[in-house]
């Protein structure tokens, strides 16, 4: 991404995220040195031909704005037009439901990790890994190989001057399974290797050559391959998708990946915040999850759990009894099942009633739970590559390969999706986020309410310092803040005491117990809290030891969540533990009063 | 009725049976290819502690044989007449022996791939070492979700109306080969008595994911299907749980009973969906124009979510209002047949008529 390029002439920016279900437009004008977004349009997505919603989106900006952004049934920039309202016309997109890959390295856990990383990180689903260790035969990684059909195959392995056949092995895989289009190739492994890989794959792959993804074990170099993976996509996925081929000659700039583009949003956001994140985009086929921990940028892809045509795999994933804990009320998992099924076939179908939505809801939330499971085992450190042994660093060893991932360090959560967007009351969101990912200690939640991220992330590919301008304006939505004990002890005995304090120097203190499940609602703007947890507790400081900080009070205000941690381990299936969820919900009153269906 | 067109193509480079011009049927072989054997490279040498040069003085098979599934392929003479025996773990050919390395390589056999028809029409274009276009006068009618292959037979339609369900007293032997339709749904019995009899396709309005479950033996995740090996291809042209199939689409297939009919249960439901086919050779002047979706006061919609699963009614009023679960939408009142009035959100109804 640029650092922080400014681009003077550019006034305006047309922004398009052609989702799965939906395609939003943004325009983003500057006036003076800020940059805004003046005007938003939203259309169902048209699989037919991309262009068709895209155009019903821009028309609703056209209409509410007078601006000239069309003609001739196609977008208009100043590239073309004089009389056309935008400079640039930037679009992502995740077509055919994204780029899909498969990865190969030598070692599940090292070179292969790499390569998964590199393709995840370009915005790719990642169909398989495949490695000289992955434990299957030859002629089964073949026929996977045959059976996925991916659109691409990121081949790596090898140090540069290390081992060249195993690298060998896996290219006359890919040869042996001869899939029937021209399967398009990158080679980002040992460079010593590649005159062979090419004399095997030559008749068989359109190939490319990048430098080595991982030249040394305690390197890892991403960037040409994510370049070269991004090209690809462009020349053959977008360019063979129905409408794409009229939209990449409207755009000013080549068309990318919608979970590309949300990664870079989330850079922004953790460059600006200077913190510990997670971010997490839930869509209608799959979920992304972001991370920047010890300054290192991760994505995944969920590619099976999302809350439309995915939703019934997310109940297949966590099973009934994670879902039940969620509902304060009964329902078979017969009922349950039909239901989600008719979801995956009607994504746009809204939720009706309480009951359905609370349904929503709980899914959601196991979607995001196994989808941060999946984050945290790709969130390693680089593996393969020894670590200095003094003492004093024997007792505070993060291994190899153990997860990067601390949900007490963690300091916000962002949340982006329509399920966020459409909550009706924004606790709903909150308690979403603190439910499934259950972090630790004080942590701040936002949302990213008005659907921007992918259009940010787009971009800051153009003019990084628009991009955080409007992120700082209107990028999140702050719900609020939520502290949670790490400890335990019985349930009613004491747990912390929190003292908020407002900018007119006014105090609200309160006790909470642990089980319990508290909102504090604060005032608008910064606020003050100490909070001082009793001795079995910890807040991130020690156990029993308070904290104190300032805070964006947020549109909820604190949440105290003293229920405990390791949510994830009980299962609720009986009436008195549905009882108690009815009393959390009440408590917060976080859903309107489930009329009898 | 349609003029349908259909692509055919082999997975792989194969060879091509038909020219344009040549009338085809469902069952007609188009083209043949082979999927090339996957290699099994067996390390004799290391099995055996013999050094790699070694390896023809143990070998009793030679490249280019042919050799079954637990056919000795290597001998080694241990002490008191005694021998070790390595034995080839799939029916191929040896393709190689590497003195180099020591180790047997052993390729399977080649699969055969054919390609038909599937439809009933004409060759209209050859395309050399793929497969071929056909087109067809046949009426096309779109599922929403199926389980199964390409199959085909005479259609018959077995329920009286839209809302009867299929039961196992409904399917006879009769009717094997056949592409039966029911009403509303199927049973589980049903399904498998169908499968023994030899029946080719269900046709239903919807199925209880239980009994899909059951009838599959496993549970469908992602809904990516066509490729279940199953004996009867399924497919739902409304939803899940009971719930009956649109009249206009069970009055259309009423008329087209007794007719050749082509089906296909293969369903993406991701963003570049696939959605299973029916594709009937019948040559009809029945309108099979798609529905006009555009919904107005006075239209007749059929609710797609609970609580009013399935039920049909007009619309009375179209405002913007909150629903119980407080999502503030464009809503529709709907006049149920049964006289009462619901509301409901306009992105759940789909129109009925």
């Amino acid at each position: 991404m640029n650092n922080l390029l400014t681009q003077d002439h550019l006034k305006s920016f047309l922004i398009a995220d052609c989702g799965t279900g939906t395609t939003t437009v943004i325009l983003v004008e500057r006036t003076g040195t800020d940059h805004r977004i003046v005007a938003r349009g939203v259309a169902p997505t048209t699989t037919g031909d991309v262009t068709l919603g895209l155009i019903a989106a821009v028309r609703q900006i056209e209409e509410s704005t007078g601006k000239h952004l069309l003609e001739d049934d196609r977008v208009i920039t100043r590239r073309d037009y004089a009389t056309a309202a935008a400079d640039e016309f930037i679009c992502t997109s995740s077509v055919g439901g994204g780029l899909q890959m498969m990865v190969a390295g030598l070692v599940g856990m090292m070179t292969a990790e790499s390569a998964e990383r590199a393709a995840l990180g370009a915005g790719a689903v990642v169909l398989d890994v495949i490695s000289i260790d992955d434990g299957r035969l030859p002629h089964q990684k073949i026929q996977r190989i045959r059976d996925l059909r991916p659109d691409m195959f990121l081949l790596s392995g090898g140090t540069d001057g290390g081992n060249i056949s195993g690298v060998l092995q896996l290219a006359e895989l890919i040869k042996a399974a001869k899939p029937h289009n021209i399967l398009p190739v990158i080679f980002a492994g040992n460079r010593d290797a590649r005159d062979q890989v090419a004399a095997i794959l030559s008749n068989t792959a359109e190939l490319h050559m990048v430098d080595n993804l991982r030249p040394v074990l305690e390197e890892e170099v991403l960037v040409p391959t994510g370049v070269k993976i991004h090209e690809q996509f462009m020349k053959h996925v977008v360019a063979l998708a129905p409408g794409y081929d009229k939209l990449a000659q409207w755009t000013t700039r080549d068309i990318l990946p919608t979970s590309a583009a949300v990664g870079d949003m989330i850079e922004i956001a953790a460059r600006e915040e200077r913190k510990p994140l997670l971010g997490v985009n839930i869509g209608n086929e799959m979920t992304d999850v972001f991370s920047v921990f010890e300054e290192r940028f991760t994505r995944t892809v969920s590619g099976d759990l999302g809350l439309g045509s995915s939703i019934y795999n997310v109940l297949r994933e966590a099973t009934l009894p994670n879902v039940l804990r969620w509902l304060p009320f009964e329902i078979s998992l017969d009922e349950l099942a039909n239901r989600l099924r008719n979801k995956m076939l009607r994504p746009s179908l809204l939720p009706v009633t309480a009951r359905d939505l609370m349904i929503e809801h709980a899914m959601a939330r196991e979607a995001l739970r196994l989808a941060l499971e999946e984050h945290k085992s790709s969130v390693v450190g680089l593996r393969g590559i020894r670590r200095p042994t003094e003492i004093a660093k024997i007792f505070d060893q993060t291994g190899s390969g153990d997860t990067l991932v601390n949900l007490m360090k963690l300091d916000l959560i962002i949340g982006s999706g329509a399920v966020f967007t459409s909550a009706p009351r924004p606790l709903q969101s909150m308690m979403i986020l603190v439910d499934a990912f259950q972090p630790q200690g004080v942590t701040h939640i936002a949302i990213d309410h008005s659907y921007v991220a992918p259009h940010l992330g787009a971009l800051a590919n153009v003019d990084a310092y628009a991009a955080v301008q409007v992120y700082k304006q209107s990028g999140l939505t702050y719900l609020g803040t939520v502290v949670a004990p790490v400890g335990s002890g019985k349930v009613g005995e004491p747990c912390l005491t929190i003292e908020i304090k407002n900018s007119a120097g006014e105090k609200l203190s309160k006790s909470v117990s642990f089980g319990g499940l508290e909102q504090v609602p604060c005032d608008e703007g910064t606020v003050s809290i100490s909070v001082k947890p009793t001795a079995p507790f910890d807040l991130g400081r020690g156990r029993g030891k308070a904290i104190r900080l300032d805070i964006p009070s947020g549109l909820c205000g604190v949440v105290v969540d003293a229920r405990g941690r390791g949510l994830s381990e009980t299962a609720i299936e009986s009436p008195a533990c549905r009882q108690l969820l009815t009393e959390w919900y009440s408590l917060l009153d976080l859903y309107p009063e489930s009329k009898g269906e | 009725m349609d003029m349908i067109s259909k692509l055919r193509r082999l997975p792989i480079p194969g060879r091509v049976l038909v020219k344009r011009g040549d009338a085809v049927t469902p069952d007609t072989e188009l083209a043949i290819a082979e999927v090339p054997g996957y290699p099994v490279p067996i390390n004799v040498s290391t099995l055996f502690e013999i050094e790699p040069h070694e390896l023809t003085r143990v070998l009793v098979k030679s490249t280019g044989e042919q050799v079954s599934r637990g056919e000795v392929i290597a001998r080694k003479k241990s002490f008191f007449g005694l021998s070790e025996n390595i034995k080839s773990p799939i029916n191929g050919t040896v393709d190689e022996v590497c003195e180099l390395t020591g180790v047997v390589t052993i390729v399977s056999h080649p699969i055969p791939v054919n390609l038909t028809a599937f439809v009933a029409g004409h060759v209209v274009k050859s395309l050399e070492g793929e497969g071929a276009v056909i087109e067809s006068p046949a009426t096309l009618i779109e599922g929403v979700f199926g389980v199964g292959g390409e199959k085909s037979g005479t259609l018959k339609v077995l329920s009286a109306s839209p809302e009867d369900m299929l039961t196992e007293a409904d399917i006879t032997v009769g009717l094997k080969g056949c592409i039966v339709v029911g009403g509303s749904s199927v049973t589980l019995e049903a399904l498998n008595k169908a499968a023994r009899i030899g029946v080719h396709g269900i046709i239903c309005g919807g199925i209880d994911n239980k009994v899909l479950t059951a009838y599959l033996g496993f549970d469908i995740g992602i809904p990516i299907t066509g490729q279940e090996s199953m004996p009867l291809t399924l497919i739902i042209t409304e939803g899940f749980g009971h719930i009956a199939m649109r009249e206009k689409t069970f009055a259309l297939l009423s008329t087209m009973n007794g007719c050749l009919t082509s089906i296909s249960g293969k369903t993406h439901i991701r963003a570049q969906s696939v959605k299973p086919e029916i594709i009937v050779a019948y040559q009809g002047d029945e309108a099979t124009a798609p529905l006009d979706t555009e919904i107005a006061l006075g239209t007749v919609v059929r609710i797609m979510s609970h609580p009013h699963f399935g039920d049909i009614g007009s619309i009375v009023e179209i405002t913007q209002n909150g629903l119980q679960s407080e999502i503030i939408t464009t809503t529709l009142r709907v006049a149920l047949k049964e006289g009462t009035e619901v509301t409901v959100p306009l992105a759940n109804v789909e129109r009925y008529a």
